[in-house]
């Protein structure tokens, strides 16, 4: 069976615990790179990654994340706004220009 | 443009019409797929952001009431109130094919781990905040699994488009004007060829009847 990790500091990410999910603490981005290779190795279908440390380690991300598994997701966060930007980003490198987000 | 080098032959512009008739081929059904997978792409990004927001407010007061928790309670006490999950998640992963991109399809079944809907720890050690916390995320948790996999084949996706559209863009705006300059090229080439050779026997005949003439006429000359 898969499992589904959330990475990121222990105080911010230990309450996805109560949900069942596997808690990776990572204080800085090195250390969420090597729980995001150990969380892949332990069969991680999902990886969750805080919006802050996921930033700093985009293009290892983006290169980690291109086979159909794991998929790994910015959490959602009220203040940062990065998954949001990333599905933009996403929309204008697919489409040419941003048709969604248009605010 | 650099135009493709060519020998000027019948066998080359059969060749030639033949690879001109399946990039075109190729193109239109490349278009079709850049089209559905564009389709498909939107609709996934539509879901995604309205997903996100929802999901953004839900867990921002469930971070705000954790910390509060986290700030009245023993941190070791915390982690072990923590450390049984209040639902055991089952996720089972499948693979759907869009357009011959696999994306994952996630199937998450949230089973309560007490029968008696509680929380998996003793109140007495930790906060209210805490109670309220680890209710909310267990509820947003099928919700988060959905998020993971819109956004993980809007990110598939989104790479196939740009893949397919570069391919679309070189068969429209190479590929098929150079062959289609090969064949042009090809056939003027022949048809010039054609032409020379007409001429040079209208030539020949011309020669021929000149000098039958001339050898009648001295035949002629030579009998008075």
């Amino acid at each position: 069976m898969y499992k589904i990790g959330v990475i990121g500091p222990r105080d911010q990410v230990l309450c996805f615990m109560a949900a069942g999910f596997t808690v990776y603490d990572a204080q800085s981005p090195r250390e969420a790179l090597s729980a995001l290779k150990r969380a892949k190795e332990e069969n991680c279908a999902i990886l969750y990654i805080t919006a802050a440390l996921a930033r700093e380690i985009e293009k290892e991300i983006a290169r980690l994340s291109a086979d159909t598994l794991p998929a790994i997701v910015t959490l959602p966060d009220r203040d940062s706004g990065y998954g949001t930007a990333q599905l933009k980003h996403a929309v204008e490198r697919a489409v040419g220009a941003d048709i969604i987000f248009k605010d | 443009m650099a135009e493709i080098k060519v020998n000027p032959t019948r066998m080359e512009l059969k060749k030639l019409k033949a690879r001109l008739v399946t990039a075109r081929r190729g193109h239109k059904l490349l278009k079709d797929k850049r089209d559905e997978l564009m389709r498909q792409f939107l609709d996934v990004v539509r879901e995604a952001k309205v997903l996100r927001e929802a999901l953004c407010q839900q867990l921002g007061s469930v971070y705000s009431s954790f910390a509060s928790a986290a700030a009245l309670t023993d941190p070791r006490m915390m982690t072990e109130a923590l450390m049984l999950p209040g639902i055991q998640g089952e996720l089972l992963v499948k693979q759907k094919n869009i357009m011959s991109v696999y994306v994952p399809v996630f199937q998450y079944e949230a089973i309560r781990a007490s029968d008696t809907g509680g929380a998996g720890y003793g109140y007495a050690f930790t906060s209210g905040a805490l109670d309220e916390a680890v209710e909310q995320i267990c509820a947003a948790s099928a919700q988060l699994v959905r998020l993971a996999q819109l956004e993980k084949t809007a990110t598939l996706l989104c790479d196939e488009i740009e893949k397919t559209r570069r391919r679309v863009n070189a068969l429209e705006y190479i590929m098929i004007p150079q062959y289609e300059a090969g064949v042009k090229t090809i056939s003027m080439k022949l048809d010039e060829n054609e032409r020379g050779a007409q001429t040079r026997l209208m030539k020949v005949k011309d020669m021929m009847i000149r000098a039958q003439v001339e050898e009648r006429r001295a035949a002629k000359n030579a009998e008075e």
